[in-house]
């Protein structure tokens, strides 16, 4: 026994690893690029043409990568062909990448190919840093969303056509572009050797290339943080330290802004005054107070811009440590480190842990309700049959497979039509969501209110996930309960004279109890991945929402962290199964 | 739901495996007298034979156009014709393209008894209008028996439509599963972890030409790989990628022929198939098939239909497989099997000529099965709007409409009904497919 759960186990290992990487490979096949995805609007700076611009975009791009850990190579090794460069990861953009994986996969020659990227990205540097005072406006933007239509072109003919479009804009240009024309050529004549010293044999040599274990599955997996030697933290202390001081200084700052703003605008009406010479006023006391007021407006000057030095002298601080510090991604998801959400930037394991509350609330219930319904339903309907009652036998079994048919999705729209709106007169139910609104943020709504408020809610979609389950465990049970009936010892018991509702209960009724049991197994990953269609259609903040939602949205270090542990809780499901056949049936052996 | 199945058919394998070899009578006459004796069962395949007629014919039944028309003194079948023009084969007139059809002045002319096309936009008719509401008729145009929906679009020719979709589907997906499953569960179950045994040169040479295959079908060709998935051209792609598989696979088994001649390399091994591919069932099985699924379509940026089958049937194969490995295990056993073996015909012969054929039986319950929650996938993958083009009218898509307006009822009633009905007479068949194919049930 002990051995068999040990060997298990160990298989669990290669199976979790295989659907690790099958979700990796998923994601790495997805379209889009995350880290644009963060940053969203961060990037399209670049549009406006400023160097500085361009600068900070790329930059931010860079460290937001490196953040997430995607500035490494993709795997342990890389199995394609000679053509591409080993080093083709370090191009930052995935956009970029592409452009030189497309034209390599054209022609084959990557150093040509490279030599035109880079020939293009100076080019973009180059136009950016011209002061837009000096640039005539419709040429420039025409410029730059040529060259953006270049960063993503790979067919000749397009090529081509965009490099003519840009060398007549600055030949007919008569502003600041017109000196770029040789700047120009040299971008041509770096792309006329990428079609014109096709190599495109090597595109067909395989190469294994090995690039160790800084990778980003191996850091998703197992993390970059060291295992064993913990980090020296002093300086990450420190940093925290200091982030701490320039917040507890900032409502200080905050504090003297207001108070000067205040004594500004106040003297301000005091000199009106005295400049209108309005009548009945007392001109020398509302000098002394207008003196008065200069000498406050002159401390708290003072005052904020000490306090500014201090943060200012705090944050070079904090920014010159912070630079020194190796930066790891995280821990990896062995050590409980599941990473950030790429859309709202939390830590996926918060998120989770919010969405789980109302999965586990929802299914706790229904879990509960269909097997205390569904045991004793079953345990009847087995004795209608033996009874050979049979109407009130085939109206049960009717019914319950009728119950076990109806797609829980449809139930749930109908529910939702026709008991929460007024439409049909049965206006019963909240439409939708967990709580209303006035009570969640009532804070004092005493706990019975809140209690009834959410089962309130929580009544339709709880039905709507438990019927099914109930029906199908009635079946269960009633057919095992049957098997059981016929088999000798049930004939002995009542050879023996015992009433009937001894042999059901008594000696029947704990044997067919064994496939309901292992059946409990397959509820956690259920209640893990959650009814998704019913918490979308009752807009419940659960799994089945969030995961629904982080794959529409490509969000996946939710997804992957979802996906483990539902595989992680179905493996272990399916062994508690295992064993809990063996711990109640001792004919079950294990070899 | 989906998944509570499976235990039933896990067990219904088990017993196969163990089942007497000796049979009294012929096998299939016991399964069809057991089948018919559930009425259940019975009268689901009635149902399914008008379902199936409803999909063939959905065309005749529902459509703008006319069965049979006259216009100016001319014959025309406009419901025929449009199969020829679809082919390429012959185009319209140009009155027919520049008037509706509905509109057109005709002198006679037979409709069908549902005069809209799904995506016919009946614009006298739009904003929900109910089967009971007050309905604007015109000449041609005949009554919404179901009602509408926001566009005008009608909702009986919709699920009339819808019927193709969901069959599609069903039998599309499940053939694929049934291609993997048997593919694979015969490989585990007629060798086993026994009864394979391969030179060594052979294996490390497959083995190479595996990777190369992986390299030269998908690595060298990603991204024309990639664009047409994207643009929907995936069958081609695939033809040429099976083609480079089989040419390189024919090349490595011709190289171990003479290399087989040299004893360290022609030294035959026992490969475990069975404990690989079950393994490999365990993986599938592992993860929430409907999240698997949602993450697979996230990857494709053109939302079609033929993906949704495609990935159904990649992901819904392991009871298939489960089902042919039982079952050869018991076949292998016999002595016909032994006879095949010992007049010398290769094992190939033995496992596609004699084996399967013996073992298809059981497939079926799970196919019954799997069709069912194959149309249940795809009627829940339009309800939320996911991998289905957004034109395209479904029972899942009709349904999702009336979570638009609540008091369009026919919206939430009907379509759904429909999912709900097919749904139960896959799975009744199943049900009496099962009892009829139990071997248990005979004593």
């Amino acid at each position: 026994m002990f051995q068999y759960i040990v060997k298990r186990i160990l298989i669990f290992i290669p199976t979790f690893f295989l659907i690790s990487l099958l979700i990796f490979g998923l994601s790495k096949m997805a379209p889009g690029d995350p880290v644009e995805v963060i940053l969203k609007g961060g990037m399209q700076s670049g549009d406006t043409g400023q160097q500085e611009q361009l600068v900070s975009g790329e930059k931010a791009y860079a460290e937001k990568a490196k953040e997430l850990g995607l500035d490494k190579p993709t795997f342990y090794f890389s199995f394609t062909s000679t053509a591409y460069p080993a080093d083709l990861y370090k191009i930052q953009k995935a956009h970029h990448r592409e452009l030189v994986g497309r034209l390599i996969n054209q022609y084959g020659n990557s150093e040509q190919i490279m030599a035109y990227y880079n020939a293009l990205r100076d080019f973009e540097f180059a136009i950016a840093g011209v002061p837009s005072q000096n640039a005539d406006y419709t040429a420039k933007r025409t410029i730059r969303s040529t060259l953006n239509d270049l960063f993503l072109d790979y067919t000749d003919e397009t090529i081509r056509f965009k490099q003519n479009t840009i060398k007549e804009t600055i030949a007919n240009d008569t502003t600041a572009f017109s000196g770029f024309s040789d700047e120009w050529k040299t971008v041509i004549a770096a792309y006329d050797a990428v079609p014109n010293n096709p190599s495109t044999y090597k595109l067909y040599i395989p190469t294994l290339r090995w690039y160790g274990f800084d990778n980003q599955y191996h850091t998703w997996m197992f993390g970059d943080y060291p295992w064993l030697s913990s980090v020296d933290s002093t300086d990450y202390k420190q940093v925290a330290v200091l982030s701490e001081t320039i917040l507890t200084k900032t409502p200080k700052r905050d504090e003297f802004t207001l108070t000067l703003r205040q004594l500004k605008s106040d003297s301000l009406a005091v000199r009106y005054q005295i400049d209108s010479i309005v009548e009945g006023i007392n001109l020398d006391s509302m000098q002394l107070v207008l003196q008065d007021m200069r000498q406050e407006i002159n401390e708290v000057s003072a005052g904020l811009a000490s306090v500014n030095n201090e943060i200012d002298v705090l944050f070079a601080k904090r920014d010159t440590l912070s630079q020194n510090l190796v930066k790891f991604t995280g821990k990896g998801f062995l050590r409980g480190d599941f990473g950030i959400s790429y859309m709202d930037n939390r830590p996926v394991a918060t998120k989770i842990g919010e969405a789980l509350y109302w999965t586990l609330l929802m299914n706790f219930f229904a879990i509960l309700i269909s097997y205390l319904i569904s045991i004793p339903l079953g345990v009847k309907s087995a004795t209608w049959k033996l009874q050979n009652r049979s109407t009130i036998d085939n109206i049960n079994t009717t019914s319950l497979f009728v119950l076990y048919s109806l797609p829980s999705f449809w139930i749930g729209t109908i529910l939702m039509v026709f008991l929460t709106t007024p439409e049909y007169g049965l206006d019963w139910f909240p439409s939708g969501g967990v709580q209303d609104l006035e009570i969640a943020q009532d804070k004092n709504a005493g706990f019975w209110t809140v209690l009834l408020d959410i089962l309130h809610h929580m009544i339709l979609p709880i039905f709507c996930i438990t019927y099914g389950s109930l029906a199908f465990l009635s079946r269960q049970m009633r057919s095992s309960m049957l098997g059981v009936v016929r088999q000798d010892y049930i004939r002995t018991a009542r050879a023996k004279g015992l009433s009937e509702r001894k042999v059901i209960w008594k000696h029947a009724f704990r044997n067919s109890l064994f496939p309901i049991i292992t059946l409990f197994s397959a509820v956690f990953p259920r209640a893990l991945s959650g009814s998704i269609a019913i918490e979308l259609i009752y807009t419940i903040p659960g799994m089945g929402t969030l995961v629904f939602t982080s794959i529409i949205a490509r969000d996946w270090p939710v997804v992957f962290t979802i996906v483990m542990f539902a595989a992680i809780l179905t493996m272990i499901g399916n062994l508690i199964a295992d064993i809990l056949y063996a711990v109640v049936d001792p004919r079950v052996s294990f070899k | 739901m989906m998944f509570f199945g499976k235990k039933k058919q896990d067990e219904v394998a088990k017993a196969i495996e163990n089942r007497s070899d000796e049979e009294g009578q012929d096998y299939w006459s016991i399964v069809r007298r057991q089948f018919r004796r559930n009425r259940l069962a019975v009268w689901s395949l009635r149902f399914f034979y008008v379902i199936v007629f409803l999909a063939i014919f959905a065309d005749f039944i529902a459509n703008e156009r006319p069965l049979y028309c006259n216009v100016d003194g001319e014959t025309y079948f406009p419901v025929f014709r449009q199969y020829l023009v679809d082919l390429g084969m012959a185009q319209w007139d140009e009155k027919f393209v520049y008037k509706k059809w509905l509109e057109q002045d005709y002198e006679s002319a037979i409709f069908p008894p549902i005069t809209y096309s799904p995506t016919t936009k009946d614009y006298k008719n739009t904003k929900f209008v109910g089967p009971f509401d007050e309905q604007k008729i015109g000449k041609n145009n005949g009554w919404h028996y179901l009602g509408t929906d926001n566009l005008g679009q009608d909702v009986a020719s919709g699920m009339i439509h819808g019927t193709r979709t969901a069959m599609l589907v069903g039998l599309i997906a499940m053939s694929i599963a049934t291609l993997i499953g048997i593919f694979f569960g015969a490989l585990s179950g007629y060798f086993g972890d026994d009864r394979l045994k391969v030179s060594r040169i052979r294996i490390l040479l497959n083995s190479i030409a595996f990777i190369l295959a992986i390299f030269y079908a998908f690595g060298v060709r990603s991204y024309a790989f990639g664009d047409a998935l994207g643009e929907g051209r995936l069958f081609g792609q695939l033809g040429i990628t099976f083609g480079i598989f089989a040419g390189i696979f024919a090349i490595a088994n011709l190289l171990t022929i003479p290399l087989k001649r040299i004893p360290i390399l022609g030294k035959r091994v026992v490969v475990t198939l069975d404990i690989l591919i079950m393994r490999l069932i365990e993986v599938v099985n592992s993860i929430p098939i409907l999240i698997l699924i949602l993450a697979i379509i996230a990857i494709i940026e053109k939302p079609s239909l033929v993906y949704v089958m495609v990935i159904i049937g990649i992901v819904s194969w392991t009871g298939i497989a489960k089902f042919i490995r039982a079952e050869l295990l018991r076949v292998r056993r016999l002595e016909y099997i032994e006879a095949a073996q010992a007049f010398g015909y290769s094992e190939f012969r033995i496992i596609m000529r004699h084996a399967i054929p013996n073992a298809l039986a059981p497939v079926l319950i799970a196919v019954a099965f799997g069709i069912a929650s194959a149309i249940l996938t795809e009627s829940f993958l339009s309800f939320i709007g996911v991998g289905v083009p957004d034109d395209q009218v479904t029972w899942g898509s009709l349904l999702k409409l009336s979570r638009d307006k609540f008091s369009a009822w026919w919206l939430a009633i009907f379509p759904g009904m429909a999912i709900f009905i097919t749904v139960t007479i896959f799975n009744l068949l199943g049900e009496g497919l099962t009892d009829a194919l139990d071997p248990r049930q005979k004593q």
